[in-house]
């Protein structure tokens, strides 16, 4: 095994492999910075051009390019608060407050030291429990991943903001939305309104990017503020120093949590999308002092971003050694691997093993060489948390709107991203989490099918009974048990600090799930409540195949809102009698919200999607960024066109000529082919 | 300040040189144009990886800076995809789909098809053969290919209810009589080889290239599964293919049955069922387009699926990964697949539906 070990580390060292591990290293720190973008994207822009090369230099690109995306994928959940990839949402519960708070370096230190540590320690981990492997995943079958889903939406449902109920209705609701489209066991479109875009199901990336990006850049826009909160001169103990202290002043929590990602990015079908939460969720219930996750807490960054990377090397062998992918990039590279000549089984284990070791070897690399880039550039990439709001808002407006069209290239990806920032926006004024609602969305199909064959391997509920799923069950019991405990006990804390710190209630509003606005919050929980009868109701009309899933969702979703709605009824009478009268209420509650230059901004958006019909979108971002500077940064005609052509030729340059990005068809589109010259091309414009 | 305009500045010249770079002229209608490929089974399985190979070499003799596009729309055994491009694809020439052509599914309208083959073309098809395979420690035990007869309920999983590999699963044990009961939802090759080795199901079949990927130097190696038969095309001569690919000691279906009823031959009509879809199923996958393209496309995309065929570099990359010489058909010489699918025999369609027909719920909520 050590001859093997070693021959491994040689053939990644040696030329042309190394040259392709360093160009797949920057490829996918680029990717995974880039909101949308992202490692899958990136392997299935590199696979073809593997297809001539040899196994290791082949290895070495993809390997390289995918194993560091959840890296860099962290410079967008800590300075935007948008989670760069599913393996990334615990770290901006902490990241996000840090960045605010003007800790940002402090946060790239830690994770991204510990994503060094816990690729490393996951390789290591890996290597050392070869034999584990396959019985670990003989012994999760459809029922445990069901079940696991649960686990990991009873995770973050219980985990993100301060009330339980909330998260777990909005892990409903994802679940829910998981449904649109055809069914999974019979193509039976559900909640589609008739319309095509929804015959598929929705899409993530687009709710993803308009749930958490949307509000968070409009909070720049609308207050003019910038990331961070504080102002540099005033920030302490902020540094990137600082967090790669931390990691080794919390080493014990970065191992424990590498050895989760590795073990749990195993499992087939859902490990990498819930492994952050776990190792997240076990860094909060193995903490003495609880208080401070979700405020920007070093450990909420530390555990997720030592999980994600460990689980790069933990889903890999089960792919070679078994071709049984853990994840669908793990999907993707099975394929290269097989179009390699090369076969997952034994063999990979044994006579092949030194290229299953140059794997591996490729990951630690790949992840020890972007942790040191990234800590370089980060320093740099930390002071935009201090730049001016209006200068950031457009260019993250731009990436967000093209990472949304990037993956069905149809305009209801932006009126997807537009709706779901509407939705993220009154979820963040009105106190309610948003990243148990993209769980579930990532979640749900999986769970969805994982159910249907559960009921069909085991002849009903039979599979209730079985080892695994008794202990998982009893795990999201102790969860949702644990976290009601510690909430209730920071509620109690928090009244009395709140009295000698007033700055403390403001950093409980701000953080995710904690704004408390009854006057928002009513509302949409009534809305929910009614959504969820109006489904379950459209569900009871369809066969058995497809309404069980929706079924199982709407029923204790409407059941926990109405709750929800019960006590938020309570707050806003409380809330309208102390102000005096509705209308007094709704004005303040407005007027905390900044509702009317919220209105305002999303008027932008909706004009920059009006323009994209009329004229296609090389013409309509850079006319937003231009008069987003004008209009509401106050810049000069000049910083205004330089930014404008800058977000132009990013377009042009970046998503259409490198990644063949189909643009919208616009009315522009239909006669300007005609009148230009032959020597101006044509992709300058549309 | 400083670091925004460096920011333009790099912005900027990385525009300039991806621009400068790269130059555009306009010829055929494939020039530079982005050909979405619809594939309706989940990424990773034999499906996918066929289609990434064949369409990396299609689509250089499609056109001149001509992309090909994949997107994954599984479920429902494919019909979920074939859905998707009846529906929601554009008969503009630039979307096509790569996978299972769902004969089966529009034949025993099965609920969610939307769809209507007759307005599909084929552009080129290819075949495959399937094998059966048994867990050997399912109750009473599978040692030898014979004793799946002594088993009182097997569990079958699959795909969809009206694909190959579903079909392929369930109609043998009908024909034999073993009773079973059917799982399908598993998306692919991977879903089903995690499957059986968790000992989630019994028995599953697999496509040709399924078996020497994940099966044959694995559990088949080791016994902890077992071979059981074949199933390949039933020729013009009423003949069954020998596909070549397979041990010895593992026969056809039909040569299964023989040696296990005293050298008799099925009859009824799951048989005659199990012969149409032989015939029909003989090349389950390949490309399709909507009918309503343009005619002008749709010989384009014929003349560069020939085109590939004959391409040395795909020769040699599909000869690699499948580990058997490409063996595909080109637009009219397999168009019948879907012009005269339908005309089968009642009987034969009778087993169909018999096998397909919808499950009832027990009392108490469990499932036959």
């Amino acid at each position: 095994m050590i001859e093997a070990l070693l021959e491994g580390l040689f053939l990644v060292f040696q030329w042309p492999a190394i040259g392709f591990l360093f160009l797949g290293v920057l490829l996918g720190i680029w990717l995974g910075a880039v909101p949308g973008l992202g490692g899958i994207i990136g392997l299935v822009l590199l696979l073809p051009f593997t297809f001539g090369m040899e196994t290791v230099p082949a290895f070495a690109l993809l390997l390289g390019m995918f194993a560091v995306t959840s890296t860099s994928d962290t410079i967008a959940s800590v300075m935007l608060g948008i989670p760069g990839t599913a393996a990334s949402q615990a770290t901006i519960l902490d990241g996000y407050p840090l960045a605010q708070q003007g800790k940002a370096a402090r946060a790239f230190g830690a994770a991204f030291t510990v994503s060094a540590f816990g690729g490393v320690f996951g390789a290591i981990i890996l290597a050392v429990s070869l034999p584990l492997i396959l019985p670990i995943i003989k012994s999760f079958a459809s029922p445990e991943l069901f079940v696991l889903g649960m686990l990991g939406l009873a995770m973050v449902g219980s985990l993100s903001g301060g009330s339980i109920l909330k998260g777990l209705s909005v892990a409903c609701l994802g679940i829910l939305l998981s449904t649109v489209g055809y069914g999974e066991a019979e193509s039976i479109p559900r909640y589609h309104f008739e319309t095509e875009y929804l015959l598929d199901n929705l899409p993530l990336i687009p709710v993803v990017l308009g749930l958490f990006a949307i509000p968070e850049i409009m909070e720049l826009a609308i207050r003019n503020v910038s990331i961070s909160r504080v102002p540099k001169d005033q920030t302490v103990g902020g540094g990137m120093l600082e967090g790669v202290k931390d990691v080794f002043r919390h080493w014990w929590l970065a191992l424990r949590c590498a050895a989760i990602g590795t073990y749990v990015g195993m499992l087939p079908g859902l490990g990498a999308a819930i492994v952050d939460w776990v190792a997240y969720g076990h860094a909060v219930q193995s903490a003495k002092d609880k208080s401070q996750f979700g405020f920007g807490d070093i450990r909420g960054v530390i555990a997720p971003e030592a999980a994600n990377n460990a689980t790069r090397g933990g889903s890999l062998i089960p792919t070679v050694a078994f071709g049984i992918p853990g994840s669908l990039g793990t999907a993707i590279l099975l394929g290269a691997l097989l179009i390699q000549g090369l076969k997952p089984g034994p063999d990979m284990l044994t006579s092949e093993l030194h290229i299953t070791f140059s794997m591996v070897w490729t990951i630690v690399i790949a992840n020890i060489v972007a942790a040191g880039l990234l800590m370089i550039w980060s320093k740099q990439v930390a002071k935009i948390a201090f730049l001016p709001g209006h200068l950031i808002v457009p260019g993250v407006i731009m990436f967000v709107f093209l990472g949304a069209w990037l993956g069905g290239a149809a305009l209801g990806d932006w009126i997807s991203c537009l709706t779901f920032g509407v939705v993220g926006f009154i979820m963040k004024r009105g106190g309610w989490p948003r990243p148990p609602l993209i769980l579930a969305l990532i979640l749900g199909n999986i769970m969805e099918n994982a159910f249907q064959i559960s009921m069909g391997a085991h002849d009903g509920y039979g599979w209730l009974s079985r080892p695994v799923v008794l202990v998982v069950l009893v795990l999201i019991a102790l969860t949702i048990f644990m976290s009601a405990r510690g909430i209730t006990k920071n509620k109690a804390a928090q009244k009395e600090v709140e009295a000698d710190d007033p700055a403390s209630k403001a950093r409980q509003e701000a953080a995710e799930g904690g704004a408390k606005n009854p006057m928002i919050s009513l509302p949409f929980s009534i809305f929910l409540f009614l959504f969820f009868v109006w489904a379950g109701v459209q569900a009871f009309g369809w066969p058995e195949s497809v309404n069980e899933f929706p079924i199982i969702a709407t029923a204790p979703g409407a059941i926990m809102v109405f709750a929800v709605l019960l006590f938020e009824a309570k707050e806003a009478a409380h809330e309208v009698k102390v102000q005096g009268g509705i209308s007094s209420a709704y004005k303040i509650a407005l007027e905390k919200a900044v509702a009317y230059r919220a209105v305002l901004f999303f008027g932008y958006l909706l004009a920059m999607i009006i323009v994209m019909l009329v004229l296609g979108q090389k013409f309509s971002i850079p006319l937003f960024i231009f008069l987003y500077l004008i209009r509401w940064g106050s810049y000069n005609w000049r910083v205004a066109l330089g930014y404008a052509a800058g977000g132009w030729l990013m377009m042009v340059g970046f998503y259409d000529r490198t990644l063949d990005l189909l643009w919208y068809p616009s009315w522009l589109s239909n006669w300007l082919p005609e009148l230009l010259p032959s020597w101006i091309p044509v992709w300058f414009f549309v | 300040m400083k670091f925004y305009k460096s920011f333009l500045y790099t912005m900027g010249l990385l525009g300039v040189l991806s621009i400068m770079g790269i130059s555009q002229s306009k010829a055929g209608f494939y020039d530079g144009k982005d050909v979405t490929v619809i594939i309706n089974a989940g990424a990773g399985g034999g499906l996918t990886r066929t289609g990434r190979l064949f369409t990396t070499h299609m689509k250089k003799h499609l056109g001149k800076g001509a992309n090909m596009v994949i997107k994954n729309v599984a479920g429902a055994g494919g019909v979920k995809g074939m859905n998707y491009m009846a529906e929601k694809a554009k008969p503009n020439g630039l979307t096509v789909l790569w996978g299972t052509s769902q004969q089966m599914a529009q034949l025993l309208k099965l609920p969610g098809v939307r769809f209507n083959l007759s307005k599909i073309a084929v552009i080129g098809a290819g075949g495959s053969s399937y094998l059966s395979i048994a867990r050997s420690d399912f109750k009473p035990g599978i040692k030898q290919a014979s004793d799946l007869l002594k088993v009182k309920k097997m569990i079958v999983g699959g795909r969809g209810t009206s694909d190959g590999l579903g079909i392929f699963a369930r109609l043998p044990l009908d024909v034999l009589g073993v009773n079973y009961r059917y799982v399908p939802g598993y998306r692919g090759q991977p879903k089903l080889n995690a499957a059986i080795r968790a000992k989630e199901i019994g028995l599953l079949t697999t496509g040709g290239i399924g078996y020497i990927v994940f099966y044959k130097d694995t559990i088949l190696k080791s016994g902890e599964a077992k071979a059981l038969y074949y199933h390949s095309a039933l020729g013009a001569d009423g003949k069954f293919s020998d596909p070549g690919i397979y041990p010895k000691d593992v026969k056809h279906f039909l040569e299964y049955y023989k040696d296990t009823h005293g050298g008799k031959s099925p009859t009824g009509p799951l048989w005659e069922a199990y012969k149409w879809f032989s015939k029909f199923n003989s090349r389950p996958f390949g490309i399709y387009a909507r009918k309503d393209n343009s005619p002008t496309h749709i010989a384009e995309l014929r003349a560069a699926f020939r085109k590939t065929l004959s391409d040395p570099a795909f020769i040699a990359a599909w000869t690699k990964m499948v580990r058997s010489a490409p063996d595909f058909g080109v637009g009219k010489e397999v168009s019948w697949l879907l012009t005269d699918f339908d005309k089968i025999s009642p009987g034969a369609l009778a087993g169909m539906k018999k096998l397909t027909a919808r499950k009832k719920k027990k009392k108490g909520g469990k499932k036959k």
